[in-house]
């Protein structure tokens, strides 16, 4: 536990101290501030408008900061072979990876809050008072980018950072996309039917962590919503991490 | 000295870019006007990460911006975009109340009347939605009966305010179309299946029938004094009525210089 809190704060300090989270972070509340501007030109939509972009935009700078520091977290530590520094003294590979996943997992996890500390105010600003049905939205967020971390640092373990980001990129936008892949195959045969359950239910399915679209028309959601999409993160995270240790380890590190 | 000459090349560089754009706008303005591309909502619903509402408001403002722009083709796109907003956000109320307000103004009532009808399948509160269609029934279809349901359906809109409940409640009420209005709630009570609708139908029916009475009480009380009551209190007062009879959507009354009884503005 000790080992793992240490590799976690390093990993925190050294990923709140990364200058492209900076530039990142900057834009993101460039982008929040704006939503003023388009709230603004909506005829009269204007709280509505500014939700929906603002928590578009916090996810989706969650997203960008995850990609850019998540898939060269543990390549690094390979390219500067400070892995094998950490890994002659008493520390296990997962006691590593799971040091690495919280302390980036806390490093997101604080952009977000900050990023959804301005869009509260300015959703006040506009006239939409205590948006606190969007911290319902913000809290499956937190739950979506932890699994989204360990997709990166599965990939991080075996790929350059460019080819990491590619593929978690696809891996989200599957992971968006599998209620679709269900859709499609409802007037087909038995066994495209399997294949696309098979596809369903094994790779990440993403889209339920989003109540976005719901919450900023104030449908509250319901316990489940919430309960089913924590434990699925939490479960998902450790079979990626256990895959990531499974991988470093194939790698005779 | 040379930084002055380094100087004015970047000026000179500077307005060649400002001419350049200058040039470039001109010809574009007087290219062929293109209608703009409105992209299939369910391949965005495919790519946009889930992210429905913001990329539904995106084209929200688009569809503003469009219809902000001269158009002498009538503004063909226009469905397009509010279908793509209502497509992408089911529940945003707004692209409806807009599209049913503003499309049959640019000859497109069919459309708007269409967005109506799916705002309803979806559910959504706003008012204004089934208040403008009630308008555009009443005066571009002159289909009486769909705007008394459409007014209705308003008024019934928890969100509706106080004088859109009160103006959907007089409407019809004039002595001379009132037998017609309480006539076409009768045939709505008499052919809905529908419990809801039913049940709105008969609180319209005792409504209009109460029109009636109140009428002739006021002509009596108009025997008896000389002058028509100024509300329905005054019947009371004058010993016409025993009590002030319920309203089944619980309006008060005044009468007018015909003695005609109108809901309390």
């Amino acid at each position: 536990m000790k080992n793992i809190l240490t590799i976690a704060k390093n990993t925190f300090k050294e990923t709140i101290r990364d200058k492209i989270l900076y530039g990142i972070f900057a834009f993101a509340l460039l982008f929040l501030l704006s939503t003023i501007f388009f709230g603004s030109i909506s005829l009269g939509e204007d709280v509505k408008v500014v939700k929906d972009f603002g928590l578009a935009g916090i996810y989706a700078f969650s997203i960008i900061i995850t990609v850019f520091l998540g898939t060269s977290l543990i390549y690094k530590e390979i390219e500067k072979r400070t892995l094998y520094v950490i890994l002659s003294k008493p520390v296990t590979i997962i006691q590593f990876l799971l040091g690495k996943f919280f302390g980036l997992f806390a490093s997101v996890s604080l952009n977000i809050l900050l990023m959804t500390i301005v869009h509260l105010a300015v959703v006040y600003f506009k006239g939409g008072g205590f948006d606190y049905l969007s911290l319902w939205s913000i809290l499956l967020l937190i739950f979506e980018i932890a699994l989204f971390i360990s997709i990166a640092i599965l990939f991080s373990t075996f790929s350059t950072p460019l080819a990491g980001a590619i593929y978690s990129i696809i891996l989200l936008y599957i992971g968006h996309s599998l209620g679709l892949l269900l859709d499609y195959v409802k007037n087909s045969g038995a066994l495209a039917k399997f294949f696309a359950n098979v596809v369903y239910y094994i790779l990440p399915n993403l889209e339920k962590f989003n109540i976005r679209n719901s919450v900023v028309h104030g449908i509250h959601p319901t316990g489940s919503d919430i309960i089913y999409p924590i434990l699925y993160s939490s479960l998902y995270s450790i079979i990626l991490l256990w895959l990531a240790a499974t991988s470093l380890k194939k790698q005779e590190i | 000295m040379k930084q002055i000459y380094l100087s004015l090349v970047v000026a000179f560089l500077f307005l060649g870019i400002v001419s350049t754009q200058y040039l470039s706008d001109q010809q574009r303005a007087k290219a062929d006007y293109v209608e703009p591309m409105v992209l299939r909502p369910d391949l965005v619903k495919a790519v946009d990460l889930g992210l429905h509402n913001a990329a539904a408001d995106l084209m929200w403002l688009g569809a503003i911006q469009y219809f902000g722009g001269r158009n002498d083709n009538g503004y063909p796109k226009m469905v397009d975009y509010l279908n793509f907003s209502s497509d992408l956000d089911p529940k945003f109320s707004y692209p409806y109340a807009f599209g049913s307000l503003v499309l049959p103004t640019i000859g497109q009532t069919n459309q708007g009347l269409a967005l109506v009808d799916k705002a309803i399948k979806n559910k959504v509160d706003d008012w204004r939605v089934s208040y403008y269609a009630a308008t555009t029934y009443l005066f571009e279809k002159n289909d009486k009966e769909m705007a008394l349901k459409m007014f209705d359906l308003a008024a019934s809109t928890p969100s509706a305010p106080d004088n859109i409940k009160r103006i959907a409640a007089n409407f019809g009420s004039n002595k001379d179309k009132r037998s017609q209005t309480l006539d076409i709630w009768k045939g709505i009570y008499d052919n809905t299946k529908d419990e809801v609708i039913k049940e709105r139908a008969k609180k319209y029916i005792i409504h209009f029938q109460l029109l009636d009475f109140l009428s002739l009480a006021a002509d009596e009380y108009k025997k008896k004094y000389g002058k028509y009551p100024a509300n329905e209190d005054e019947l009371v007062t004058g010993k016409i009525l025993k009590a002030t009879p319920e309203d089944p959507f619980g309006f008060h009354y005044d009468f007018n210089e015909e003695g005609q009884p109108k809901a309390r503005l």
